[in-house]
């Protein structure tokens, strides 16, 4: 943070200067974090959380310019076209109640039942909430991902 | 005054050396649609090599927030208005996007910063350039780098808490490290040749006992990443975290690993790789290495103001959001293609995206298995067809490094071992 106030004469400061934008922008901006994220996974209620979350500057300038209705139009829009893919939570030996913080199914209570679980590829896979609460999504069994060096 | 040519720009140009490339280039492409400016390469780069007394401005690794800031501040604008005062009106550039390697861009018909001669002082000078102020390096992102107390008041927070200024307009994330050019201004400027390029991989380095610390490097850059330190009276600049790209790092197995900044990058904007060179400096063919691929044949990632002249080895992927010509003039005439195809991604864009950041070592080649169609959609009146593709990563040794799908698994860790690495 700078300690002076910026010197209106300098050229390069930006004080008042006017940046080539339209509402267009706002909406294309709106679109990129909707689809960015619903690749990554989020939900509608992740999406519209992002969105009215005042942290988030980019995503929430987007949300007060243009009202809550239109950003759920793109969130669903957004959604139909990248967030239909079925996807999974894969966690070793781990219910999705457990994973989400909802009630105890198992229980794994060491690191080396950890380990042991994944030797044997005994890997659990269950429906991410999403894929719930989306009709089109099917819920995976089984799988696993990809192995990182 | 040598001539070189310049692929990036489409045409030859003035250099002050004859052209020389390495066998392998570093390069990197970042995709800033999805950065978030978490900050976590810069620190990872902090926390790493710059952490020293003396080094206390030096930030190798930055994220910025254009439009309004900059690292140090104003340091595009301000070398843009004096490669316009240089050329007024004919900083242009000519002709269309295609297919030639030799000008994909089209060519760029103004000055470049080793041609901008009426604008040099003194008349020795060989780049045109400038040094910026003591207080140009003082805020790694003005208004979002640190939260401080009252204007003048040092050393104590504001009690009643302070608002910080609302852009109500567009802005992104700019991430930035030293491009390691094939054509550096630093090396061209500095008078004592302490600054030189490896020939194994096209890194960039100052050599610490041969640099007296003119600070003509510092001058040169036109995108500022050579900076100096005053306490040991030398300048110091990116090191590309060469011990990784070596295979040094004992987590390798010997095998070229990407550097620091990538790894930290908890938003998957980064892929870095070495790309084999032609002897004419063009990129040579290797149509399955994924930063060839994503350059020459998908197009989607542009150099970072090419127009400059140095021919930066780093390339950005544009933000959609933004308009149209200031991304033109950041990243030249391939941003409304590069936009149009990330937009809509083909099949095998949508798989090699997959393939940023799910490891640490460098991907020297990939294939792609094809999977079952999943669905179609429409998406802003376009088609979007997904297709559960498994795209797999070899390495240099020619060994899978890892294989991903399109259809993305997601890990989630339990709460009770949210901390439990």
């Amino acid at each position: 943070m700078p300690f002076k106030d910026p010197d209106p004469t300098d050229p390069n400061m930006l004080v008042g200067v006017m940046l080539p934008a339209d509402a267009e922008a706002t909406r294309d901006m709106a679109y990129v974090f909707a689809e960015e994220f619903a690749r990554l996974g989020y939900s509608r209620e992740q999406l519209l959380w992002l969105f009215k979350n005042p942290f988030y500057g980019g995503a929430h300038g987007a949300y007060r310019a243009l009202g809550e209705n239109e950003t759920l139009s793109i969130i669903d829009e957004c959604l139909d076209a990248w967030g239909q893919a079925q996807f999974s939570i894969l966690d070793f030996g781990f219910s999705i109640e457990e994973a989400t913080g909802a009630n105890s199914v198992s229980d794994v209570d060491s690191e080396q039942t950890r380990r042991q679980v994944e030797t044997e590829n005994n890997i659990a896979a269950y429906s991410a909430p999403r894929a719930i609460q989306n009709p089109k999504s099917k819920i995976q069994n089984g799988g696993s991902g990809g192995s990182d060096a | 005054m040598p001539n070189v040519h310049n692929w990036q720009i489409g045409r030859e140009m003035n250099y002050p050396y004859t052209q020389a490339f390495p066998s392998r280039q570093f390069a990197f492409v970042f995709n800033i649609n999805r950065c978030i400016a978490c900050q976590s390469c810069t620190m990872a780069c902090k926390s790493t090599w710059t952490f020293s007394k003396g080094q206390e401005h030096m930030w190798w690794a930055n994220v910025e927030t254009k439009p309004y800031g900059g690292y140090p501040q104003f340091w595009d604008a301000k070398i843009l208005d004096l490669l316009e005062k240089s050329n007024p009106g004919n900083q242009q550039w000519s002709g269309q996007p295609s297919a030639d390697k030799k000008k994909p861009y089209g060519q760029f018909d103004g000055k470049t910063i080793f041609e901008a001669h009426n604008m040099l002082t003194p008349d020795s000078a060989r780049v045109l350039g400038y040094l910026p102020t003591d207080e140009e390096w003082n805020s790694p992102n003005i208004f979002e780098d640190n939260p401080v107390g009252k204007k003048g008041v040092r050393n104590e927070l504001d009690k009643e808490g302070a608002t910080l200024p609302e852009h109500k307009t567009w802005f992104f994330y700019l991430a930035r490290i030293c491009n390691h050019c094939s054509y550096p201004a630093c090396l061209a400027a500095c008078p004592r040749k302490a600054i030189y390029k490896r020939p194994e991989d096209g890194i960039v380095l100052i050599d610490q006992k041969e640099c007296r610390g003119y600070r003509k490097c510092v001058e040169a850059c036109p995108y500022k990443k050579t900076m100096y330190r005053g306490n040991t009276r030398v300048s110091e600049k990116c090191v590309a975290c060469y011990p990784r790209i070596e295979g040094k790092d004992p987590e390798s197995g010997g095998q070229p690993m990407e550097t620091r900044c990538m790894a930290a990058c908890i938003g998957q904007i980064r892929m870095q790789g070495l790309v084999k060179m032609n002897k004419d400096g063009t990129w040579a063919e290797d149509r399955y290495n994924p930063l060839y691929y994503m350059v020459h044949v998908a197009k989607v990632a542009l150099p970072l103001y090419p127009q400059f002249g140095t021919e930066p080895n780093g390339y950005y992927i544009p933000p959609r959001w933004v308009p149209r010509d200031y991304l033109k003039q950041m990243f030249g005439p391939g941003v409304d293609e590069a936009i149009e195809r990330y937009s809509y991604p083909d099949r095998e864009l949508l798989a090699v995206l997959q393939l940023f950041r799910r490891s640490n070592l460098i991907i020297d080649r990939y294939e792609i298995k094809e999977g079952e169609k999943i669905y179609e959609a429409t998406l802003r009146g376009r088609k979007i067809t997904m297709y559960n593709d498994t795209v797999i990563a070899y390495g240099q040794n020619g060994k899978e490094i890892f294989r991903t799908q399109v259809e993305e698994p997601v890990h989630v860790r339990p709460n009770k071992h949210a901390n439990s690495i």
